[in-house]
């Protein structure tokens, strides 16, 4: 396993030095986004200003908005999606594949991940030279292979949650398939 | 039946405006200019539906 590393502890100062100009966004964000809008606010613009262009999924908009109670609800959850997210990723069989190919090398790491997590990570996979995930903290992201190299610590009236930048690690993975095999 | 049901989804979609976002591969730089007005005003809004939401859990909101 590798050892944590945070590179970023405050969105305020070396965000912009990430190399990598793309930034996934996973569903949490954006619930958070319309939790605590005056922070996210200014994230939103920091990211902004950092270069970033914020991209994500088919799948993060369907999670987003299903259950609406209402036509009404439905078009206010696509309309701020709308507001965040830039552009979607195409989905397709190279994605699929690294879904499938992660799916089988995880194992029981990647127990606790949903379709649409999955998803998320073979996209990361396929453009891996110019786009991080941004999610919540987690415990089910792998990050042997998905190392965070940033953090972001949002401040609310309720409490702090924290926000993980990753990327993905080629040679972690490599490192892991090669155990497998090994192993049998 | 099918052209009935692809002509009443069409017009769900008027109704709802539409959902799809451009698709492309992350290459180019943003050329949307982020609108913190609208951001405010639409989280507000937002936020009042998921607390709603919330009363009936939605899975995805679980995390």
């Amino acid at each position: 396993m590798q050892k944590l590393q945070i590179l970023q502890s405050s969105v305020n100062t070396k965000l912009s030095e990430l190399p990598k100009k793309h930034l996934l966004i996973d569903t949490n964000f954006l619930i958070d986004a319309a939790r605590y809008t005056a922070q996210f606010k200014e994230l939103l613009e920091t990211l902004r200003r950092s270069g970033f262009t914020l991209v994500s999924i088919d799948a993060t908009l369907v999670e987003f908005v299903k259950g609406s109670k209402s036509i009404e609800d439905y078009s206010k959850k696509v309309k701020f999606y709308k507001s965040i997210i830039e552009q979607i990723l195409p989905f397709d069989s190279t994605i699929r594949n690294h879904v499938s190919d992660i799916t089988r090398a995880l194992l029981k790491k990647g127990g606790q991940l949903s379709y649409a997590d999955c998803l998320l990570l073979g996209a990361v996979m396929k453009y891996e030279s110019s786009l991080y995930l941004l999610t919540k903290d987690r415990s089910d992201i792998p990050v042997s292979i998905f190392n965070p190299v940033a953090s972001i610590i949002i401040e609310t009236s309720d409490n702090n949650c924290t926000f993980n930048i990753y990327e993905y690690n080629e040679k972690a993975y490599k490192d892991l398939l090669i155990t497998l095999v090994g192993d049998n | 039946m099918k052209k009935d049901i692809k002509e009443l989804e069409e017009k769900l979609k008027t109704i709802t405006g539409e959902d799809n976002l451009p698709t492309g591969e992350p290459t180019e730089k943003s050329k949307k200019p982020f609108s913190a007005s609208a951001f405010t005003k639409l989280a507000e809004e937002v936020r009042r539906i998921l607390e709603e939401d919330a009363k009936t859990p939605n899975p995805a909101i679980k995390r």
